[in-house]
């Protein structure tokens, strides 16, 4: 059914020798103007902003992380709605692919407390992360605290 | 607009006889596609977040330490030689719409055109990664000195350089390892695009494209090239910026 692509989409089918239509390319020029002019901020705010040699930052890190992560999403924005078309498709096919990144909101907000909580554990801690589970169990109970644990001990008689 | 003229209300897309979406298998199949591999590579870079917060008062290298080579000279600028690369993906990006545009007009000569640049702008940006991937990985002329402990047991000190999957002249051992995956990782995406635009280019000189009516297969591999240069906008901020 090759009728099929020129009912149901915006696509014309190819006539043989038919006239080249004129290309339309302001607009891919435009988006990519703005991208370029979004990474040169930046990279330029990255440099303004540096820490380096003993100068102080005139914005703190943690508004400077916020406005990076803001700028990357306009870029990401260009790229899915303009060079990848999504912003010409249909509403429901819109939300389909969008609503769906909606879990990764959840994903981050938890990851990242995640690695706060495994930060007060290793400060606390310093050699949870890093010793085995042999070293879990010959550690001073209660009873030997004093008892030297290293290669004196076999693992029957660790426990 | 771009709906179809067959729908009469908006209830009768899903009945059958058109596609709902008005938009064909294969585009969707590869926007589906793309949105699993979207999870991946968010998956890998929060998994760097986390270890990043996690670090705390281990140091974790920040990219004007690292990064900061340029080809044929000596000085050490931060981010200039990334920012390079971040232009080329995005040049080529644009390359790349621009052919989807020609084939959308039927203009071979333009399509061969843009997709040979597409896949120079490839080429270059893997180039680009070998390079930075070989200064990581020989790391400073003087090294750094850290203390092991042997096989016997005895902490020794010994004069590491670069880093590896065993140790980071720069600091965090994790930095290391999420570099090598998440950009080794996106590096093996960039270059099967670059075989997907050079089986493209192959088809479109062949003139499959007029023999089958349209320019959709160019459109597809545009989707997932620009998804490749998405992907890349994230590295860039998480891994050179912050």
């Amino acid at each position: 059914m090759s009728g099929f692509h020129m009912d149901n989409y915006h696509q014309h089918t190819y006539v043989p020798g038919q006239e080249i239509a004129k290309p339309n390319t302001r607009w891919i020029w435009k988006v990519f103007f703005i991208m370029l002019l979004v990474t040169i901020v930046e990279v330029g705010f990255a440099f303004a902003n540096d820490a380096g040699m003993g100068q102080t930052r005139f914005i703190s890190f943690t508004v400077q992380k916020w406005i990076f992560i803001a700028l990357t999403l306009v870029k990401a924005y260009y790229i899915i709605f303009s060079f990848m078309h999504l912003g010409h498709e249909r509403f429901n096919f819109k939300l389909t692919i969008s609503l769906t990144t909606v879990f990764l909101v959840y994903f981050i907000v938890l990851m990242m407390m995640e690695g706060y909580a495994l930060r007060d554990v290793k400060l606390k801690e310093p050699d949870f992360f890093t010793r085995t589970y042999k070293d879990h169990h010959a550690a001073p109970a209660a009873g030997h605290g004093d008892e030297a644990h290293g290669e004196a001990h076999s693992d029957g008689h660790a426990h | 607009m771009a709906d179809s003229t067959s729908v009469t209300s908006k209830g009768s897309i899903w009945g059958g006889g058109v596609a709902p979406f008005n938009v064909s298998y294969g585009k969707m199949m590869m926007w589906f596609f793309l949105i699993s591999d979207a999870f991946t590579f968010s998956s890998l870079l929060i998994s760097y977040g986390t270890m990043r917060n996690k670090a705390a008062n281990e140091h974790w290298p920040s990219p004007d330490e690292v990064f900061n080579h340029f080809p044929f000279t000596d000085a050490h600028i931060k981010l200039a030689f990334v920012s390079l690369m971040t232009f080329i993906l995005i040049m080529s990006s644009v390359t790349m719409v621009l052919a989807v545009e020609a084939g959308h007009r039927f203009d071979k000569k333009a399509v061969v055109k843009w997709l040979v640049l597409t896949i120079i702008g490839g080429l270059f940006f893997l180039g680009s990664q070998a390079w930075e991937w070989y200064h990581f990985i020989t790391g400073t002329h003087d090294g750094k000195l850290v203390e092991v402990m042997n096989e016997q047991g005895v902490w020794e000190t010994i004069r590491i350089y670069g880093a590896n999957m065993h140790h980071n002249e720069y600091g965090a051992q994790q930095f290391a390892n999420f570099f090598f995956f998440i950009t080794g990782f996106h590096g093996s995406h960039v270059f099967s695009g670059v075989v997907l635009n050079v089986i493209a280019l192959l088809m479109v000189l062949n003139g499959r494209m007029e023999r089958i009516g349209h320019y959709e297969f160019v459109e597809k591999v545009g989707l997932y090239w620009h998804f490749v240069d998405l992907v890349w906008v994230f590295v860039f901020t998480f891994f050179y910026l912050l």
